[in-house]
This record gives C-alpha cells, sequence and structure tokens, in this order.
C-alpha cells in the first residue's frame, strides 16, 4: 500500500498574532501550487473557523500534553509532529510560509530517508544565506545548521525515537541549552537549535539533500545599509508585490519555492489575503 | 556566420578616446586576430585620421552614429566627467555581425580567452562579477566584496557592459529593444530598482534589462539566456591604480593605491583599466610591441 505524505504545520494563536489564519493561508499555497503531495495537516488547540476549514484535509487538536500552555510564543510543542501527524511521511512547516511554485519532487527525494531537514536557506535574491547573525549559537557550539521550517521525517522506529528526545529537550530547554550551548546560549528556546541538539545527541550528521526555503529574516539578506542591530520590517526596506495569478516578487525578485515571510502581517499587505482566497475559490470550483 | 569585435568611440573633451581606441585596437588585433569595426562620430573619427593615420586601416568597417546623446556625467577620480557611450545600447543595430563582442575601449585583451564565445549556446554573455587584479576589495565601493555585485544594496545584480558578447537572434533583439526601453523610461526604473545614482548608466540599463528577462520567469535548466564571458569575472584595476610600466612582453606593472598599497604583474590576462590616463601614458609602447 502507498505511503500517505502530507505537510504539518502546528498553530497557536496568541495575543499578537492569528496563527491558524497564516496556515490558512500557507494550505492555501500549497493546494494552488503543488503538483502531487497537497495534503494539509493543521495541529492547533483551537476551534477552527468554517471558512479555514475546507483548505485543510486534516485538523488535529493538541491534547492536555501542551508544553506551555502560557507561553506567548508558542514553539515549545514543536515535539508533537511525530505524534499527531496522520501521514506515513511528513513535511512539518513554520507557519508564516508561502508555496510559490511546485516542490513535489522532494517526496521522491527524500524517501529512504527517515528525516530530512532543511540545512541552507535562501534570501529573496536566491543567494546561500552565509550570515550566522542569528546563529551564533550553532556556529560557537558546532551544532549542525539544522532548520525546521521545512523538515521531512518518516514514521519508523528512529524518528520516533528522535521526536521523543525533543519532547524531553523542549521540556527541559534551560537546562539543556545550559549544559549543551555553554558559548552565546540562546536566551529563547527554538525549535531549530533543540532538533540540532537531537541530531548530535543521536550522534548522527544531518543528510542535506537540498531542501531549501526564502528566509526573509532582514540581517541575512546580504543588506549593507540596514543595521542588523536594529529591528527592521523588511516590508518596509523594499518594495514587494504579488500578481493576480500569485506570484510573489520581492525587490524585483521572483519567489521560488517555499517563502519564510517571517513578517507575520506581510500576507495582508498589497491585499495579498484577499487575492489569495479569490485564486483558491476558482481553484474549489474548478476541482469539483 | 559573421563574427567581430565592436567599439564604440566618441570623444567627450576629458580623454583622448582615439588613443584609448587605438590601444584597445592593437591589443585585439594581436590576440585574438578578429576583425573589429568601429562606431564613432564624423567629428571624432576626423581626429583619429588625423592623429592616428597608419592605424585607422585596421577597422573592417567604420560605422557613423551621431545618435544624440544625453549628457551623462560621472565622477571620475574625483572629479565629475561627461561620458558619451548610450548608443551601446543600438550595438544590435549597428554590428555588421551575427555573432559581436562590444569591448570598451579601456579594455585590454591580453588573451585570446574570449575566442571561446563563439558560438556560445547563450546569445549573451556577459560578466556580473569583477575583482581588482590584486584581489583586493576597495575601500571605496561599500558594494564591493561582500558576494555578488548589485546596482543597489537591496537590489538586482550587477552585470558590467565593459565586454559582453552578443548573437544576432529574435531574443537579443528583444533584448535591445527593452534596453532602449528602459533608457527611455529611466525616472521609472531608476525608482523601481532603487538606484540612488543620479545618472543613467549603460551598465544599469543592461543590468536591469537582463533582469528583466533572466529572473522573472521560472529557472529552467539548461536553458539560460545569459552566460559569463570565458574569464568568468571582468579583472579590472580601480581609477586611482596606475600602470606605472609596459614591460616588453607586454606584461603589465600595476601600482595600486586604491585599498592595500601594492605592485602587481599582470600578463595574459584581460584586464579593464579603469584610470584611462595610463593607457593613454603609455600609448607609444603598446604601439612598439603590438603595433
Amino acid at each position: 500500500m502507498d505511503k500517505t505524505r502530507g505537510y504539518v504545520v502546528l498553530a497557536q494563536n496568541t495575543t499578537d498574532v492569528d496563527y491558524i489564519e497564516l496556515a490558512y493561508a500557507l494550505a492555501m499555497s500549497i493546494k494552488l501550487t503543488q503538483s502531487s503531495v497537497n495534503k494539509v495537516c493543521l495541529i492547533t488547540d483551537q476551534e477552527v473557523e468554517f471558512k479555514h476549514i475546507e483548505a485543510f484535509d486534516d485538523i488535529v487538536r493538541i491534547n492536555e500534553d501542551d508544553t506551555d500552555p502560557d507561553s506567548d510564543w508558542r514553539i515549545n510543542n514543536k515535539w508533537m509532529y511525530y505524534d499527531l501527524s496522520p501521514y506515513d511521511q511528513s513535511m512539518i512547516l513554520d507557519v508564516d510560509m508561502i508555496f510559490c511554485s511546485d516542490v513535489s519532487h522532494w517526496w521522491d527525494a527524500c524517501a529512504g530517508y527517515d528525516m530530512v531537514p532543511t540545512m541552507n536557506v535562501r534570501t529573496y535574491r536566491d543567494d546561500k544565506v552565509i550570515s550566522t547573525f542569528y546563529r551564533n549559537a550553532f556556529r560557537l557550539n558546532k551544532l549542525q545548521n539544522v532548520y525546521t521550517g521545512a523538515y521531512y521525517f518518516e514514521k519508523c522506529d528512529s524518528s520516533e525515537q528522535f521526536f521523543k528526545l525533543v519532547k524531553e529537550l523542549f521540556r527541559n530547554w534551560k537546562s539543556v541549552y545550559q549544559t549543551v550551548l555553554p558559548l552565546h546560549t540562546p536566551p529563547n528556546v527554538s525549535a531549530d537549535v533543540i532538533y540540532a541538539i537531537a541530531w548530535d545527541i543521536m550522534g548522527r550528521v544531518a543528510p542535506d539533500i537540498g531542501l531549501s526555503f526564502v528566509h526573509m529574516k532582514f540581517a541575512v539578506q546580504g543588506w549593507q545599509n540596514v543595521n542588523p542591530n536594529t529591528d527592521v520590517d523588511w516590508t518596509e526596506v523594499i518594495m514587494h508585490y504579488s500578481s493576480d495569478d500569485g506570484r510573489i516578487v520581492i525587490g524585483n525578485w521572483l519567489q521560488t519555492g517555499i517563502f519564510h515571510y517571517v513578517q507575520k502581517d506581510y500576507i495582508h499587505q498589497n491585499d495579498y489575503m484577499n487575492r489569495l482566497e479569490e485564486r483558491y475559490g476558482v481553484f474549489l470550483l474548478q476541482s469539483k | 556566420m559573421s563574427r567581430g569585435i565592436l567599439q564604440f568611440v566618441h570623444n567627450n573633451g576629458t580623454f583622448d578616446y582615439n588613443k584609448l581606441a587605438i590601444a584597445s585596437l592593437l591589443h585585439i588585433k594581436y590576440y585574438l586576430k578578429e576583425n573589429v569595426s568601429l562606431v564613432t562620430d564624423e567629428s571624432t573619427f576626423k581626429q583619429m585620421q588625423q592623429n592616428y593615420s597608419e592605424h585607422v586601416d585596421l577597422y573592417d568597417q567604420i560605422i557613423f552614429d551621431e545618435t544624440p546623446m544625453e549628457n551623462n556625467s560621472r565622477l571620475y577620480n574625483e572629479e565629475r566627467i561627461t561620458f558619451k557611450n548610450f548608443n551601446r545600447l543600438l550595438a544590435y543595430d549597428l554590428s555588421p555581425y551575427d555573432e559581436t563582442i562590444v569591448v570598451d575601449v579601456d579594455y585590454l585583451v591580453q588573451s585570446d580567452a574570449l575566442k571561446l564565445v563563439w558560438d556560445s549556446p547563450e546569445p549573451l554573455r556577459i560578466n556580473r562579477e569583477s575583482v581588482s587584479v590584486n584581489n583586493l576589495t576597495w575601500t571605496d565601493d561599500k558594494f564591493r566584496g561582500v558576494g555578488k555585485q548589485r546596482i543597489s544594496d537591496t537590489g538586482i545584480d550587477f552585470y558590467w557592459g565593459t565586454v559582453f558578447y552578443f548573437r544576432k537572434c529574435d531574443e537579443m533583439k528583444a533584448f535591445f529593444d527593452h534596453t532602449k526601453y528602459v533608457y527611455d523610461n529611466w525616472s521609472f526604473f531608476q525608482k523601481v530598482h532603487f538606484t540612488h545614482e543620479p545618472n543613467i548608466r549603460v551598465d544599469h540599463i543592461l543590468s536591469m534589462s537582463i533582469h528583466a528577462f533572466e529572473s522573472n520567469t521560472l529557472p529552467i535548466p539548461g536553458n539560460s539566456f545569459v552566460a559569463p564571458l570565458p574569464y568568468d569575472r571582468l579583472m579590472d584595476i580601480h581609477v586611482k591604480d596606475k600602470v606605472l610600466k609596459v614591460c616588453a612582453n607586454g606584461a603589465l606593472i600595476i601600482s595600486h593605491a586604491a585599498g592595500v598599497q601594492s605592485l602587481t604583474k599582470v600578463q595574459g590576462l584581460d584586464i579593464h583599466i579603469m584610470n584611462k590616463e595610463s593607457i593613454e601614458n603609455h600609448f607609444d609602447k603598446f604601439v612598439e610591441i603590438y603595433g
């Protein structure tokens, strides 16, 4: 029997951000661009509005194991994917992403591995990110350059063990950081850091088979005239627009693959969300 | 299929462009042994005939172009001077060749590497990276040494129009038409591409047009419109650097003032000499070696 494949995204609203709305936009973009695998599972702890439901193939409720229900930055539950994903083969996604073009070929490339992280990300100009501005803890403590923004796993014993370890690391992240990250110890928990630590504890080298996405954290874009130590909203620094057919253009560069926009209000700028919904509506009509 | 080199020469009152052109021509004929045609205006050519009559016959064709050119002033060694080079955007229409290499007169060919461009699958060959021959970054150019060069901090890739190859085909006709469109609508494109340089620059127009043709479509492997030249980056010396000496075998001794002061010997390497006076100063030696 063929193995089931799908994307999984964890979204828990905070007082500031409607993460389910972001997941809804992500799911619509997947439906509109992916030629083979386009199932999307939403993992959440909230009721989902009727208009959002149709974009998801599966909606899974977080159970009582919520690691840190009072946190404003709801990443502490990023160990739940293995237990809650309904798919045999899953691709974890960050919620603040949009699919710009078909990446279906990734699935066959990942098949045969138990897990495949993203090991390199790109700027909006399609350059490989070389800045370690946000990754000093990785660099100084010699962690593998793991990104969980697009992260493949297949259900099997080894990945189950891995996610159990990740769960424990999340639950004890402060002491883990003190022990494992003596240099440039991050003040906040990070899924990327936790997963990288888990790879090291497992004594494994994470495979790099080319998974990647455009990462819009402003300090890694190679800009010379923007002080990385200031809090900069990239959408205010650089012109961006999208076409009616959904193409996203940042600084005159057409975006391809997965676009990790980071700036949470991006999808509401330039009427992007409304036009995405319109295109998705047409897609649904044509599909029926 | 006809092939040749195209030079654009229009005196601007600051440099003796004819002198630069002849120096460049002698290098090209020596190393590439290809036909060279000259695009010029009546006034400039008259001066060339007066001053360099013994070399004019080396040109394959003289093509007169009197297209009025907007004054294009740029800082050159802290002095603002005027360049007359916009008719390079007419290269497609003016070139008598099916395959053309456009070479600036301050680009000294010292190898036969450019011959490798003939029959290129890509209709356009042009470099987007450059490096100083002493491999040092420029201290007064903030876009240097930080990866790719861009036309602005957040903008698109910078391509050097100093030397480029094109093959006549429908795609290239459309490309050059687009460059004229950018030129005619410069204030719009300047804003769109966040260039803060006050004046139009041919390099920028080429960069914007390449970007329009190359980067706003999904990449298709093996179907590229543009590729680098055989030397995949433009080698240059800064306007503050000087050619100290031209050796008997043609090697250039360069004194670098930009960045760290140093000396470099350059031989067998095509090089963009931004300090135009350096070419003028050593003209007689070039004639002696290559004439």
